[in-house]
């Protein structure tokens, strides 16, 4: 059973994770300013409900929870307002082929990532690249462990296919 | 990294799972990096959330605490003079009260007195000789009596929450208090009341109405000493729609009535003869939500321009926010920036400290608006701002907007260095994803 930490300590710790929680965002949006508003409006629902952060799970859990959820909060409110310009949804539809030609793989593999179906993105950014282990990631996420495993399973044969040209050549 | 998802208890699945080229492709992938002035600006906001958030729990209970007390002690100390001198009293407050409970703060308006303009000590001890001090049964055998300390307190806070409705949102109204005369009519101040709205109306003829009205604060002047009592009896001539001196009677009830006036002025802009004078009055009182408002709610061009030009030269961080928000829409984009030009005293500062907010969107409708103003000073601080790499891409942005020589310049000779041509460049895309496009907008 955990217990409440003081106001310094939490403080403490969201300075300690706060480039390891902008670092995440960019992971989830793809987009560094995107990200930036992501992680501001976190910042403030964390403020609002520190004292329900008792200590039970790791502190970084908890941040990441709260920006995912605002994530996932930010990616509705756009898709309701404001759909992506056509140009915009092509452009991460592009073939990997044409698209290596013109980019680095390296952000060419991130931004494959960052346009997964947000459920997937949202499981492989933390087991992948965050390294939480799949139970971590479902106290993340609010869903069961077994669905993380078959989420991440998704997303890699996703991205496998995406991938497939330079694949082959490895 | 984990590439290996998760060894520590899902072996299993990762057995079936594991796809060595998949993993040393994907972890190949880079993103953006994190940026220093991003993480910066996140520290500086979360220090904001942190002032806001100890405030609340112990000066904000201490507060209520000691207001809650002091009601307390005053009620007891009310309970202890008697019913019906305490009725006496409020009588007379009630009959000195035009509605002036809220905080008046704005320059150069009368503030209403506190004293009845007919006071007389006299009157109210001869009352009380007057006064059977025993309580009597009413029709219903019911003894009457003083109110407890709870009650006085419930009737404390349903006064002051009465008093709080004029702050709300512009879609709620209340009607002003009507305050009846109750005494003989003074010939003398009505007939003062009458010049000055003469005089006013004479004015209308020959000024334009704005915001400050400057003939309508010095006759509220002359007549501050009684500041109640016009305000009652103006208040009463809004009501006659026939009354020739109407829009001055509106006029001056505007300054005698300051921020209070704010519902009553949203009512009266909703009719087509008294629209004008209220627009001006509410751009003098009405918040900035209220002004918001009140650009959504129209499609006059004219007045958007107006309460457009209003948000800006207030200048404070939610006002210019809003204004900020209409530069960034397609259908008041032009008239915002059209409207810079009716400020003379830009709000400087506060545009610069929009160049440090979470949102790229408002970063870049305050870099493009500073570069609209481009004044050469203002022009040096951003040229500064891209040296000492302080939100340099920002800095950048509002340079590039501005057609100021100096601007022009700087941007022209960044282009052609190697560790600012990058820069520049981004900052013309970031203008240009903007959801509206700056650039066709006349300079």
């Amino acid at each position: 059973m955990g217990h409440a930490v003081d106001r310094t300590t939490f403080d403490r710790l969201v300075s300690e994770h706060l480039p390891a929680a902008l670092g995440f965002a960019i992971q989830l949006t793809g987009e560094p300013d995107l990200a930036e508003e992501v992680v501001g409006e976190a910042l403030y629902r964390a403020a609002r409900s520190w004292r329900t952060f008792r200590g039970e799970a790791s502190f970084r859990t908890w941040l990441f929870r709260i920006i995912v959820n605002t994530f996932r909060d930010q990616l509705s409110a756009r898709d309701d307002a404001d759909p992506l310009p056509a140009e915009l949804e092509d452009e991460r539809g592009t073939d990997p082929a044409s698209a290596a030609m013109t980019e680095e793989l390296g952000q060419l593999v991130a931004r494959l990532v960052s346009a997964l179906p947000s459920r997937e993105r949202e499981v492989i950014v933390l087991v992948t690249y965050q390294g939480l282990t799949a139970q971590e990631a479902a106290d993340v996420l609010g869903i069961k462990r077994s669905n993380v495993h078959a989420t991440l399973h998704n997303g890699r044969e996703r991205l496998k296919r995406q991938l497939q040209p330079y694949l082959a050549e490895k | 990294m984990n590439t290996q998802n998760d060894s520590r208890d899902d072996s299993a699945y990762e057995r079936s799972d594991y796809d060595h080229a998949l993993d040393q492709l994907l972890e190949s992938a880079r993103w953006p990096e994190t940026k220093r002035e991003q993480l910066s600006r996140l520290a500086a906001r979360w220090r904001k959330l942190r002032q806001r958030r100890r405030f609340i729990p112990w000066q904000a209970a201490a507060a209520i605490l000691a207001a809650a007390g002091l009601v307390w002690w005053a009620v007891g100390r009310n309970a202890d003079v008697g019913p019906e001198e305490d009725r006496s009293q409020a009588t007379a407050e009630r009959d000195s009260q035009a509605p002036s409970e809220v905080e008046d703060n704005r320059p150069n308006v009368p503030k209403p007195t506190d004293a009845p303009d007919d006071y007389r000590p006299a009157d109210i001890e001869t009352a009380n000789a007057s006064v059977n001090t025993q309580p009597t049964r009413n029709a219903n055998g019911i003894v009457p009596r003083d109110p407890s300390p709870l009650e006085m307190l419930v009737y404390v806070s349903a006064r002051r929450g009465h008093v709080r409705d004029d702050r709300r949102g512009p879609t709620r109204s209340r009607k002003p208090l009507r305050v009846t005369p109750g005494r003989p009519a003074d010939v003398d101040r009505l007939e003062r009341l009458e010049k000055a709205l003469a005089a006013l109306d004479d004015d209308v003829e020959g000024a334009p109405l704005d915001a400050e009205d400057q003939r309508a604060v010095e006759l509220a002047e002359t007549l501050s000493p009684d500041a109640p009592w016009y305000e009652a009896r103006l208040n009463e001539r809004l009501e006659d729609r026939d009354d020739p001196l109407r829009a001055a009677a509106i006029r001056l009830w505007t300054q005698l009535a300051g921020p209070r006036a704010v519902p009553r002025l949203r009512e009266l802009y909703g009719e087509e003869a008294t629209r004008d004078v209220a627009l001006a009055g509410l751009l003098r009182w009405e918040g900035s939500r209220g002004l918001a408002w009140l650009i959504e709610s129209t499609d006059d061009e004219d007045v958007r321009y107006v309460v457009l030009a209003e948000l800006f030269r207030r200048g404070d961080e939610r006002s210019v926010g809003l204004f900020l928000k209409f530069v960034l829409r397609d259908e008041t984009a032009a008239l915002a920036c059209e409207s810079l030009d009716e400020v003379e005293v830009p709000p400087i500062e506060t545009l610069f400290a929009f160049l440090q907010a979470t949102r790229r969107p408002l970063r870049l409708a305050a870099a493009f608006v500073l570069g609209r103003i481009g004044d050469s000073i203002v022009v040096e601080r951003l040229t500064a701002m891209v040296h000492t790499n302080d939100s340099p891409q920002d800095a950048l942005a509002a340079l590039v907007s501005s057609s100021h020589p100096d601007a022009a310049e700087f941007v022209s000779r960044a282009s052609g260095e190697l560790y600012l041509a990058a820069t520049v460049r981004a900052a013309g895309y970031q203008l240009k994803s903007l959801p509206v496009d700056l650039w066709r907008l006349p300079r």
